[in-house]
C-alpha cells in the first residue's frame, strides 16, 4: 500500500534505465603534483602513527594517570600501529622519568627459605654483588690463614691441652690408686675396665683363682671401688668436653670476628650508606662467625668431601647437616638498571607465566631437585617495574594461568614468584617463598576488538584492571590535507626501515593502494603494515630495474607480482568459465537468468567471480523457496535477503490479495556456501524477469541488497566484484554493452583497477548506479518499471504491469482450485 | 714378589690395634706404600693381656659413651675383635685395591708394638699408630716402647691421631750412615722443596762439612732443600723446630744419639707430626 502513497517521479518510456559512471568516478586518482617533495629522500621525517587521533588521546591519558586499574588496552585491527604508537608513546614519556631501583635478593639467614628482597638505587646493586663476591674471596683467604696462624695453633693447643691434662690426670689418679692395689685400668675395644695385674702383666684366671681367698676378695672389692671412683670421674667428662668446645668455638669467634670485622668494613664504607645494606652486612658478618669453619677445609676431609659444596645450602641442608656454602652470601641481583636511562618500557613477546612473574630454578643434587635464592630468576614485570610493560592480550591469554596471575598480580599490588607446581597445588616439593616485590607498573595489553569485547563480557574482573581503552581505527578520512600528512608519514617510513627512496608519483599510488586497501576512495587505510609491505616489495622490484629511486611503475609492479603471487584460484575459475565449464553468458537475452557477483576470500586476498542465478516460478502457496538454503549450502543472511524479496512481492503487488506464487532460486554451479545478502536484488531481478516473462540483460552483471521497498544498499567488496565481472567479459570480448550494477550508495568506495577504468573510459564497460529495483529492472531488461498511476494501476506494458498481471492470474488460478477442490469434497 | 723400593723399603707393615684411628692409618700407609713402591702388610693384633683380663668373671666393662658399667666376658672381647678386624680388612682391601698395591692382611695375637715388629723382615717399614693405649701402663709403657723401637732392626714410622696435609719434612742429619739412610728415605718421602735439613752440629766448620755431606747425597735435589744449623739443641729443640717450620713428617736415624736418651719417649711423643725412624 505504502507504494501506491508514495509519489514517484515518471521516466520516461523511451529511454529507461540508469546511465553509467562517468571514468573519473570509477577511480579517485591521487595527484602526484599535491605532495612538495620530488622523492621520499627530502621529506621531512614525522613522528607517531598517523590517523589515530583517538588511540593518541587515550594513550596519553591511560599513562598520565597515575592511579590503580589505569592501565590501558590497544585495540584494534593488526597492523594499525598499535604497537608502534604505544611503544613511541611510552618510551617517549619514560625518558622524562627516574630509572626505577635496582632489585636483588638475599639470604635470609634466620629463614632461607623465605629469601630477602633488597631495594637499592638504580646502579647500586651490581657493584654490591661484586664487593660479596670479592669478601668471599678474600674471607676464603683470610680464614684458613687464621685457623693456621701460630697464634691460634697456640691457643688452641692450650685448650686442649687443659682438656687433656685433665682427663691424663684423673687417669693418672685412678691408674696411680689402682696400681697401689695391684690393679690396671686398660682401654679395650668395647669400654675401659679394671683387671688384676703382677709385676706389669695382667694376672690369669687359673693364678687368680690359686690366691689367697681374702686376696681375692681384697682385689674384687678394690676393682669394685675403682669402678666407681672411675664412673664418679667420667660423669665430668661430657662437662669437661663441652666447656672445651665452648672455649674453642669462643676462639674461633674471636680470631674470626676480628679478621671478618675489617673486611667487611669496607663494605660498609662503599655501601652501608643503605640502610638495607648496612643492616645485611651485619647479618653476613655475624652468619660468617658463626660459620667460619666453611671457609677452610675440614681437618680429616678428603677430596669431594665436607669443603663447601659448589652449588650452594640446597634446602633442607640445615637439617640434613650440610655444610652451607659461600653462595649463601651472594647477591641474585635480579633487575639491573646501572644503564637504564628513564623508566624502563619492557615488550614481553612470549608471555608464558614464568616469563612474566619469574620463576625459581632448581637444579639437581644426587638425583634430587634442590634450591636457594640465587635461583630466582625475574620476569618481565620485574624487568618493568617503576615503568611499563606491554603484552600481546591474545598471548597472555593463550598461555596457562598467565592471564590470571597477571591479574592477581595487579590486584595485589606486588610480585610473588611461584611454581607451576605450586600455584596448582600439584607438587610440593621443598621450594622457596621470596619476599613480594612492590608492583610499580603500568601495563599495555595490545589486542584486538573482538577479543576486548569478549574480555568485558565475560572477565568480571576485566574492566576493573584495564580501564582505558585505546581503539585503532583500520581508516581516516582522505581530504588535502591529510593525503600530505600521507605522504609524509610513508617517507618516514621508508627512511625507517631503510629504503629507497620514493618519487612522488610513486608516492601517489601507494596512497590509491591504501584507499582501495581501505575500499573507499574517500579514506585512506591505517594499516601501515601492509603500506610497508607493498613499500618493502617496490623496493625490491626497483632495485631489479636497477632504479635508485622507486617510481609509480615499480608500486604497480608490486602490487600485480603480490595479485599474481595468490590469484591461482581466481585464474581456475576464469579459465574454467572461458572454457564453458562455468556457464556464464556475457551477452544475449535471457528470462529468469541473470548474474550475480560474489566475493571469495583466499587468506589476505580477496577476488570477485561471477555466478548465474536462475529464478522458476508456478502457482504456489506465497512462498519462495531459497534452494541453496534447503540443501544447507545458504546462510541465515542470505535466508533473510529471501525473505525480504517475499516481503517486497506481497507487498507491491498482492496487498489486497493472496500472493500464490512459488518461486524458487538458485545460484547456479555453486558447491559452496553461500551467505550474505548482497546478492538479494538480484535474485529479485531474476524473480521479477521470470514473473513479467521479460528477458533480462545478459551482458550486465548485478549485485547489491534490497529492502522490502524495493530500495537497493549498499554491500561490501564492490571493487572485486567489478573487477571479476570485468575480467570474464575482458576473456571473453568486451563490447561496449556490459557492465555492472551497483548500489548507488557504494559509488564513493570505487577505486578499480586501471584497465577497467581505461576500458570504461573507452565505453567498452560500465558501472551503473542503482538506488532501486525500478530502475534496475529497467535497465536490465530495457522496458520501463512503470508507476502506479491514479488509477491506483500500473501503465501497461511495464515491468511491474506485467508482474502484477501475472501474479494476478495465480490468484485466480489459486481460487479456481479451491473452488473446485470444494466441489469435489461436497460431493464425495 | 715384592721389588725392593727406591727407598728401600720391600713392605709397609700397618700395625692395627684396636685403640686407634685404623681407617686413618690405613690410608696413610697405602698412601706412602704408593709412593714408594712398596706393599702393604695390614697385621691386625688382637691384645692377648686385654682377653686374659677379660676372662675374670668379676670384670666388668665401662662404656664411655653411655656412662655405665656391663658385664662381659672373653667371647665379647673375641667378638668386638672379629668385627673389627673384618671392618679393618675391609678397610685395607679397599685403600690397596684403589692405589693398586700387592696387599696382604693378617691376624696375630700378642703385644701390637712386638707383634708388629716381629711380622716385618729388616728391609720392611713399621707403621705404628698413635692411638696406643696410654691407659694400660701410661708413660712407662710410651717408654717401653720407644725402647723397643731403639733396640730393634727395624724402620719405624710413628703415625699422629691427626691428619697432617703440610708436606715439609724435617731431617735429623749427623754425617752418619744411619743419618744418611733417614736423607736418602726422606728425599723419597717428599719434594726437595719440602725439605728441611737440620744439621747435628755443635760448631759452623762441622756444619758446612755435614752440608757439603748431605748435598753429595741428595745430588740436584739438593738445590732446593733447605739446609739448617741447630747447635746442642737435642731432642726437644728437634721437636720444637718441627713444630715451628708446621712440618708433617720428622725423620732421623735409629742409631741417633737423640734416641738413646731417657727423656727421648716424652720427647717425641709431644711431637707434633709424624716421626720416621730409620734403620
Amino acid at each position: 500500500m505504502a507504494d501506491k502513497k508514495r509519489p514517484r517521479k515518471r521516466r520516461s518510456s523511451a529511454k529507461p534505465g540508469v546511465a553509467a559512471l562517468p571514468k573519473k568516478a570509477l577511480r579517485r586518482r591521487c595527484d602526484p603534483a599535491r605532495f612538495p617533495f620530488k622523492t621520499t629522500a627530502k621529506a621531512k621525517p614525522v613522528e607517531g602513527v598517523l590517523g589515530q587521533d583517538r588511540a593518541v588521546a587515550a594513550i596519553e591519558f591511560g599513562i598520565g594517570i597515575k592511579r590503580p586499574g589505569y592501565n590501558l588496552f590497544a585495540l584494534g585491527p593488526p597492523g594499525t600501529g598499535r604497537h608502534t604508537l604505544v611503544r613511541e608513546f611510552l618510551e617517549r614519556t619514560a625518558a622524562t622519568e627516574p630509572a626505577p631501583p635496582d632489585l636483588c635478593y638475599v639470604n635470609n639467614f634466620s629463614a632461607p627459605r623465605k629469601p630477602k628482597l633488597m631495594v637499592l638505587p638504580a646502579g647500586r646493586a651490581e657493584p654490591l654483588h661484586d664487593a660479596m663476591d670479592q669478601l668471599v674471596r678474600e674471607l676464603r683467604t683470610a680464614l684458613p690463614a687464621v685457623f693456621e696462624s701460630e697464634d691460634y695453633r697456640a691457643r688452641r693447643q692450650l685448650i686442649e691441652g687443659e682438656f687433656k691434662r685433665r682427663q691424663e690426670e684423673m687417669f693418672e689418679a685412678l691408674q696411680t690408686r689402682a696400681k697401689e692395689r695391684d690393679i690396671a685400668l686398660m682401654r679395650t675395644p668395647v669400654g675401659l675396665m679394671f683387671a688384676p695385674v703382677r709385676d706389669g702383666e695382667v694376672v690369669k684366671p687359673e693364678e687368680f683363682e690359686k690366691l689367697p681367698a681374702d686376696e681375692q676378695a681384697r682385689i674384687k672389692e678394690d676393682i669394685e671401688k675403682l669402678q666407681g671412683e672411675l664412673q664418679e670421674s667420667m660423669e665430668q667428662v661430657p662437662a669437661w668436653d663441652k666447656e672445651q668446645r665452648s672455649k674453642i668455638h669462643e676462639l674461633n669467634r674471636e680470631l674470626t670476628r676480628f679478621a671478618v670485622s675489617h673486611l667487611i668494613d669496607t663494605l660498609r664504607k662503599g655501601h652501608g650508606d643503605i640502610e638495607a645494606v648496612a643492616g645485611y652486612l651485619d647479618e653476613v658478618e655475624a652468619d660468617v662467625v658463626e660459620n667460619a669453619f666453611d671457609f677452610i677445609r675440614p681437618p680429616g676431609a678428603q677430596e669431594g668431601e665436607a669443603s663447601p659444596a659448589p652449588m650452594g645450602p640446597a634446602l633442607g641442608a640445615e637439617n640434613a647437616g650440610e655444610a652451607p656454602s659461600y653462595r649463601r652470601y651472594r647477591i641474585n641481583v635480579i633487575v639491573d638498571n646501572a644503564k637504564t636511562e628513564g623508566a624502563p618500557v619492557v615488550y614481553e613477546d612470549h608471555p608464558v607465566l614464568v616469563n612474566l612473574v619469574g620463576r625459581i630454578e632448581h637444579s639437581s643434587q644426587f638425583g634430587a631437585l634442590v634450591t636457594d635464592f640465587n635461583l630466582i630468576k625475574p620476569g618481565a614485570l620485574h624487568r618493568a617495574n617503576g615503568g611499563y610493560l606491554i603484552l600481546d592480550a591474545r598471548r597472555v591469554l593463550l598461555q596457562p594461568m598467565a592471564w590470571e596471575e597477571l591479574k592477581r598480580t595487579l590486584r595485589a599490588g606486588e610480585i610473588r614468584i611461584e611454581s607451576i607446581g605450586q600455584l596448582t597445588s600439584l607438587i610440593s616439593t621443598v621450594s622457596l617463598d621470596p619476599q613480594s616485590v612492590p608492583l610499580d607498573l603500568k601495563i599495555i595489553l595490545v589486542g584486538d576488538r573482538q577479543l576486548y569485547h569478549l574480555l568485558c563480557a565475560r572477565d568480571p574482573d576485566f574492566e576493573e584492571l584495564f580501564k582505558v581503552q585505546a581503539e585503532f581505527g583500520d581508516r581516516m578520512d582522505f581530504s588535502n590535507e591529510t593525503a600530505l600528512r600521507y605522504g609524509d608519514h610513508i617517507a618516514t617510513i621508508i627512511k625507517r626501515h631503510d629504503l629507497r627512496p620514493f618519487d612522488r608519483g610513486g608516492v601517489a599510488r601507494i596512497v590509491e593502494y591504501s584507499q582501495r586497501l581501505a575500499g573507499d576512495n574517500e579514506r585512506l587505510s591505517t594499516g601501515f603494515r601492509a603500506i610497508l609491505d607493498i613499500l618493502s616489495e617496490a623496493d625490491h622490484w626497483a632495485g631489479q630495474n636497477g632504479n635508485k629511486v622507486a617510481k609509480a611503475a615499480d608500486v604497480q609492479r608490486a602490487i600485480d607480482a603480490k595479485i599474481h603471487r595468490a590469484d591461482w584460484v581466481r585464474e581456475r575459475i576464469q579459465e574454467e568459465i572461458e572454457r564453458g565449464t562455468i556457464l556464464i553468458e556475457t551477452d544475449g537475452m535471457a528470462v529468469g537468468q541473470i548474474n550475480g557477483l560474489s566475493v571469495l576470500s583466499l587468506g589476505s586476498f580477496s577476488f570477485g567471480r561471477p555466478t548465474r542465478i536462475t529464478a522458476r516460478v508456478r502457482l504456489g502457496k506465497g512462498e519462495v523457496v531459497d534452494i541453496e538454503r534447503q540443501v544447507e549450502l545458504g546462510g541465515p543472511l542470505h535466508s533473510k535477503g529471501i525473505l525480504i524479496l517475499s516481503g517486497f512481492l506481497g507487498a507491491r503487488y498482492c496487498a489486497e490479495r493472496p500472493l500464490s506464487l512459488s518461486a524458487s532460486l538458485v545460484f547456479e554451479q555453486s558447491y559452496g556456501g553461500v551467505d550474505g545478502d548482497s546478492a538479494s536484488s538480484t535474485e529479485l531481478y531474476a524473480l521479477l524477469s521470470a514473473l513479467s516473462d521479460l528477458p533480462i540483460d545478459q551482458a550486465l552483471a548485478v549485485t547489491g541488497s534490497v529492502n522490502q521497498h524495493g530500495q537497493v544498499q549498499a554491500i561490501g567488496g564492490v571493487n572485486q566484484k567489478i573487477e571479476g565481472y570485468f575480467d570474464t567479459c575482458a576473456a571473453k570480448g568486451l563490447t561496449g554493452k556490459q557492465g555492472v550494477l551497483i548500489p548507488a550508495a557504494n559509488v564513493k568506495h570505487l577505486m578499480l583497477r586501471q584497465d577497467v577504468v581505461d576500458a570504461a573510459g573507452k565505453g567498452k564497460f560500465r558501472v551503473i548506479p542503482i538506488e532501486t529495483i525500478d530502475q534496475g529492472m529497467a535497465t536490465l531488461t530495457g522496458v520501463a518499471a512503470g508507476e502506479r498511476g491514479a488509477d491506483g494501476a500500473f501503465p501497461e506494458g511495464t515491468v511491474n504491469a506485467l508482474v502484477e498481471a501475472r501474479l494476478e492470474g495465480f490468484a485466480r488460478m489459486a481460487r479456481r482450485f479451491a473452488r473446485d477442490d470444494k466441489a469435489e469434497g461436497k460431493d464425495a | 714378589m715384592a721389588v725392593k723400593s727406591s727407598a728401600g723399603f720391600r713392605r709397609i707393615v700397618l700395625a692395627l690395634d684396636p685403640s686407634a684411628d685404623y681407617v686413618a692409618a690405613v690410608r696413610e700407609a697405602a698412601a706412602l706404600a704408593a709412593r714408594l713402591g712398596a706393599e702393604l702388610s695390614a697385621v691386625f693384633v688382637e691384645d692377648r693381656a686385654l682377653l686374659g683380663a677379660a676372662a675374670h668373671p668379676f670384670v666388668r666393662c665401662f662404656s664411655a659413651g653411655a656412662l655405665r658399667w656391663r658385664e662381659f666376658g672373653v667371647a665379647d672381647m673375641e667378638g668386638a675383635y672379629r668385627a673389627l678386624a673384618e671392618k679393618a680388612r675391609r678397610a685395607t682391601e679397599l685403600a690397596a685395591r684403589s692405589r693398586r698395591l700387592h696387599w696382604s692382611f693378617e691376624i696375630v695375637r700378642g703385644e701390637v708394638e712386638t707383634s708388629a715388629l716381629e711380622a716385618a723382615g729388616e728391609t720392611d717399614l713399621v707403621v705404628l699408630g698413635a692411638g696406643m693405649d696410654r691407659l694400660r701402663g701410661g708413660a712407662a709403657r710410651t717408654k717401653l716402647a720407644w725402647r723397643r723401637i731403639t733396640h730393634i732392626r727395624r724402620s719405624v714410622l710413628i703415625l699422629r691421631p691427626e691428619e697432617f696435609v703440610t708436606p715439609r719434612i724435617v731431617v735429623l742429619y749427623d754425617g752418619t750412615e744411619g743419618a744418611d739412610r733417614a736423607l736418602q728415605a726422606a728425599r723419597h718421602l717428599g719434594d726437595p722443596g719440602n725439605l728441611r735439613i737440620v744439621l747435628a752440629a755443635n760448631d759452623e766448620a762441622a756444619a758446612r762439612r755435614l752440608e757439603d755431606r748431605a748435598r753429595k747425597l741428595l745430588g740436584g735435589a739438593a738445590s732446593e732443600a733447605a739446609f739448617i744449623s741447630l747447635p746442642g739443641s737435642g731432642a726437644e729443640g728437634l721437636r720444637r723446630f718441627a713444630a715451628r717450620t708446621g712440618a708433617g713428617l720428622l725423620v732421623l736415624a735409629a742409631d741417633s744419639d737423640m734416641l738413646g736418651k731417657e727423656t727421648v719417649a716424652q720427647d717425641f711423643e709431644l711431637c707434633p707430626c709424624r716421626v720416621l725412624v730409620v734403620r
